[in-house]
């Protein structure tokens, strides 16, 4: 009698299949848009600035513009696809810049409050409820609205109405972390607490950092698009997706595409860093190990 | 000139609260309660005892990663919470239970090994290098295996990058946290034997921890039963697994399986639960499960008897 073995099972590929076309859809998007901010000068086919009265509001060629002009231009006949490319600057300066320093703050706060744990942790979480307890956009218009709204100064207010996220998140790994037995060893080695934390802890709360900081830069940039919109962003004439929205709302029910191209963009921008970090997300979580 | 003992701990207790949210007031769990022992050099003395009856707890104070509630730790005669971090970690080191929790799953091997020497400041670069490669040749790991994530290690290869981390500071003690009980058996052996080897070579201490009465047999010199945070008896290997004289110590020896299949399981006259540390009863802590226990048992909590080295705490012990 011959033992028949039942046929193993193929290997089922799909299920991975989603998540690595997220991942690259996400990284495609970002790479584009991180381009098109890095080469503006390079790409862009007029100055974002030079306003031309004689060709205001011209249509883009896919409803039935000239080829000079791709998006068309604006109500003060600037070019609408330069103005794009330069705003990305904006949007990506602010995204990126502000979780900086939102990760700094929010990395810093949960290590502390998932590491010594205690009285650190109820101050850490006193911190963090006031925070959450502020409606961001309210805060940033009274902020921005007294300080004024350069570049820096946007990123300052939304950095400190952001890094809630990383401190929760990068406290509750923390306190799961340091009663691991190589974090025990450490001590045992004699390393002090700014060793332990830096140099034990830290690379393995890496992944879910990765993870909330696009979740951030999303939010990020949104924000600075409704700031811009309410007229609380960057200055104009600075080019800034929000801004081109706010000028392009008085036109709206004549031409409505100049709303829709720079919402477009920051929806597919948005999206695919969402997108990103939830294949992120998946790459990190269901292993376990690295977290 | 007495020789100093290595680790000496008198009346070493620590209690950890529990609870005190909204509901009910905050209780105090005793995990280790009044143990005294000493550890001389090149001894192994074993700890056994059931879950939960504190021995991790005792491992890590004598570690210095927990300070005790009450009682001190001794090494070499100097108190540890005086001790500097760097000169107790070049004293004592441990092996933890869990191979795949003790190693930083974001690093290589060699930085793991290197660490403890890393941290003592005064050594080279080059000499850490060297040295790393001397200990894993001695603990038996290949040095292709330097530039490897644990991860791509097998259990028994991790537990010998955590024991080779142990030796990079040439400690005079080790303690072993359950150093075998995560691995397979035939990975247990070879551990055990390493161990064994190490000691001769590096002419080690250990404090070794465990639940495994084979494994005590097969290393210790000396034994303490722990039950409930308390050394019921403490000897050598010879005198207490050979004529225990503790009740628990008579019980934990029956309720070792036979290999042997034909036989039937060993009838053991414990009830089967474990107290409950949080509220643990009254004079000795192990009379509701004891068969000889009184009266007095119940209301009189038993001084240990006998030499520091051989003693028993009961008041029905066998003599």
């Amino acid at each position: 009698m011959t033992l028949v073995l039942p046929p193993t099972a193929p290997v089922r590929r799909w299920p991975r299949l989603p998540r690595q076309s997220g991942f690259i859809f996400g990284a495609g998007v970002l790479v584009f848009f991180v381009l098109c901010a890095l080469l503006a000068p390079v790409i862009s086919p007029y100055s974002p600035y030079d306003q031309s009265l004689d060709g205001r509001l011209m249509r883009p060629v896919f409803m039935g513009g000239e080829w000079s002009h791709i998006l068309g231009t604006d109500t003060l006949g600037r070019d609408y696809l330069s103005r794009l490319i330069y705003g990305t600057r904006v949007s990506l300066l602010i995204g990126f810049g502000t979780v900086a320093v939102s990760c700094l703050i929010g990395t810093t706060l949960g290590l502390l409050a998932g590491y010594y744990r205690g009285r650190v942790d109820l101050v850490v979480g006193f911190i963090i409820n006031v925070r959450l307890s502020l409606p961001i956009i309210l805060v940033a218009i009274s902020v921005v609205g007294i300080v004024g709204n350069t570049l820096p100064i946007i990123i300052l207010v939304l950095s400190g109405l952001l890094w809630d996220r990383f401190a929760v998140v990068i406290r509750a790994l923390t306190m799961q972390i340091r009663e691991r037995e190589f974090v025990l060893s450490a001590r045992a080695a004699g390393a002090g607490d700014l060793r332990i934390v830096v140099c034990e802890i830290l690379p393995n709360v890496a992944g879910g950092l990765v993870v909330v900081a696009t979740l951030e830069i999303a939010h990020a940039i949104l924000l600075e698009a409704a700031l811009s919109f309410l007229g609380l962003g960057v200055q104009p004439p600075t080019a800034s997706w929000g801004q081109m929205i706010a000028e392009a709302k008085d036109v709206v029910f004549f031409e409505s595409w100049l709303i829709n191209i720079p919402g477009l963009t920051l929806l597919v921008l948005v999206l695919g860093i969402n997108v990103l970090g939830d294949a992120l997300r998946n790459m990190v979580a269901p292993s376990g190990r690295p977290l | 000139m007495s020789e100093l003992p290595l680790i000496e701990t008198s009346g070493l207790t620590r209690s950890f609260p529990v609870g005190g949210g909204l509901r009910g007031p905050k209780r105090m769990l005793h995990a280790v309660r009044g143990v005294s022992f000493r550890l001389s050099r090149g001894e192994i003395l074993a700890v056994v005892g059931e879950s939960g009856c504190g021995k991790s707890t005792l491992a890590r104070m004598v570690l210095g990663l927990l300070a005790p509630t009450a009682g001190d730790v001794q090494l070499n005669g100097e108190p540890i919470e005086r001790m500097k971090r760097l000169q107790r970690a070049a004293f004592v080191q441990p092996v933890f239970q869990d191979p795949y929790a003790s190693l930083n799953p974001q690093k290589r091997i060699e930085q793991i090994i290197a660490l403890p020497l890393r941290l003592q400041a005064k050594v080279k670069r080059s000499a850490i290098a060297d040295r790393v490669r001397q200990m894993m040749s001695l603990v038996g790991l290949s040095e292709t295996l330097a530039s490897r994530m644990p991860s791509e290690l097998s259990g028994g290869q991790r537990q010998r990058v955590a024991i080779a981390r142990a030796l990079m500071v040439s400690p005079k003690v080790v303690v072993c946290d359950e150093p075998t009980s995560a691995l397979d058996v035939s990975v247990q052996a070879q551990i055990l034997n390493l161990l064994q080897d190490l000691r001769e070579k590096m002419s080690l201490a250990y404090l070794l921890i465990s639940h495994n009465i084979a494994v005590v047999e097969h290393l210790a010199d000396r034994v303490a039963v722990m039950y409930l945070g308390r050394i019921v008896e403490i000897g050598t290997v010879e005198e207490v697994l050979g004529h225990p004289r503790h009740p628990y110590t008579q019980a934990l020896l029956a309720s070792i399986l036979e290999p042997d299949p034909a036989k039937r399981l060993p009838e053991i006259p414990l009830g089967a639960t474990f107290p409950n540390p949080l509220d643990p009863p009254s004079g000795c802590a192990f009379h509701p499960r004891c068969p000889r226990a009184t009266d007095l048992c119940s209301s009189d909590e038993p001084e240990a008897r006998g030499l520091p080295s051989r003693f028993v705490a009961c008041h029905h012990a066998d003599s």
